[in-house]
């Protein structure tokens, strides 16, 4: 289990020297390859609670590290490493969403009624008839709240930190938690409710 | 000023509000579904999976550029750019002088009498052209010996081209 992102607001001494090395010709694809073993779990995941299919995260997390090879000469050491790269990360997968629901020239694609499906068919998600509701509670949230609830649900990330990362006020955040649990809770409820009557 | 007609709350409402408030946010701020694991449990992967996706990620990226050519492509586009913008602009805008005022110039320094032998000179160039251009040739017709090759070279050595008439058939 990866584990959880904690304090990444600043430049750590192993993300200093994977910097430094990155910079040197010579140890450019060492310190990637440093990188990519160091933060793959956490961006595939991050990727996968969004996208649900294996195949399409796995597609989507190795483009991410493609697009830090290439940029990676850019990152100013302004934010943590690890938010730079999450943020490339999330940037990544609402474009990838975005692009789902216009390929069918439909003017609203049933992208959630994909991915729900997906989560249905057992194929994608293993979790109990609780996980599997919750699973499907998240999906109908709009895409940014859906992130936001992600990483603060389940990886128990600051609001500072997200907000580094989406370019969203820490108040606007926590409005969409809030909104986002609240929503959440009463589609479960309402989902336990029904079958309890059925 | 307007008069409301309703009481206004004490401020022990306003603390209890408060206190709700907070009491409700921090109970969002906290929710947890019982039961639910982390999605890693959720979500099937194989074990083997990071090492294909480190593999698939080395695949798809390419060794980078020296950084001399990126750090000074532009300095050299600039250059280039100039540089053919001022050839551009010396073809193009060449001396104002046109060749007719070159030949008014330099005919205003002769004096008329030398202009006068000029033409007359060129009048006859011109005419023994003109006579040159209307000839053509004769047809001459040569009757070859017939014998052998060594008669030949002898009746050639021996011809002179001034026996035929080439005279211009004017």
């Amino acid at each position: 289990m990866p584990s959880k992102p904690g304090n990444d607001f600043n430049l750590n001494q192993e993300d200093k020297e994977i910097l430094e090395k990155f910079k040197t010709e010579e140890g450019r694809q060492m310190a990637f390859n440093l990188l990519v073993r160091k933060y793959q779990k956490r961006v595939y995941w991050l990727i996968r609670k969004m996208v649900i299919d294996h195949d399409d995260a796995n597609d989507l997390s190795q483009e991410v590290f493609v697009r830090i090879w290439h940029h990676l000469d850019e990152f100013r050491g302004d934010s943590g490493l690890f938010t730079w790269i999450y943020r490339v990360a999330t940037n990544e997968c609402l474009a990838y969403l975005k692009k789902k629901r216009r390929r069918f020239f439909l003017p609203i694609h049933d992208l959630e009624g994909e991915l729900a499906g997906k989560i249905e068919s057992g194929n994608h998600f293993t979790g109990d008839e609780i996980e599997k509701k919750l699973q499907l509670a998240i999906l109908k949230l709009p895409e940014k709240q859906r992130l936001v609830f992600n990483m603060k649900y389940f990886e128990e990330m600051k609001y500072e930190e997200m907000s580094e990362i989406l370019g969203t006020s820490v108040g606007a955040l926590k409005a969409s938690y809030h909104h986002a649990v609240q929503k959440i809770k009463n589609s479960v409820l309402l989902d336990n409710h029904q079958d309890e009557e059925a | 000023m307007k008069k409301h007609n309703f009481g206004m709350p004490d401020e022990a409402f306003f603390e209890a509000q408060a206190s709700t408030i907070l009491k409700k946010t921090s109970g969002l701020e906290n929710w947890k579904l019982n039961g639910i694991r982390e999605p890693q449990e959720t979500f099937p992967v194989s074990d083997s999976f990071w090492l294909k996706m480190e593999d698939g990620i080395r695949s798809r990226i390419k060794p980078k550029q020296t950084r001399v050519f990126q750090l000074y492509w532009k300095p050299i586009f600039a250059s280039m750019l100039l540089a053919l913008t001022i050839g551009l602009g010396t073809y193009n805008f060449p001396s104002r002088t046109s060749e007719s005022e070159i030949a008014e110039q330099k005919l205003e320094q002769l004096n008329q009498e030398e202009i006068l032998n000029y033409l007359t000179e060129n009048e006859d160039n011109r005419k023994i052209t003109e006579l040159l251009a209307a000839s053509s040739f004769h047809e001459t017709s040569v009757e070859l010996p017939m014998g052998a090759d060594h008669e030949i070279e002898e009746f050639i050595n021996e011809s002179n081209l001034y026996e035929y008439d080439l005279e211009p058939n004017l």
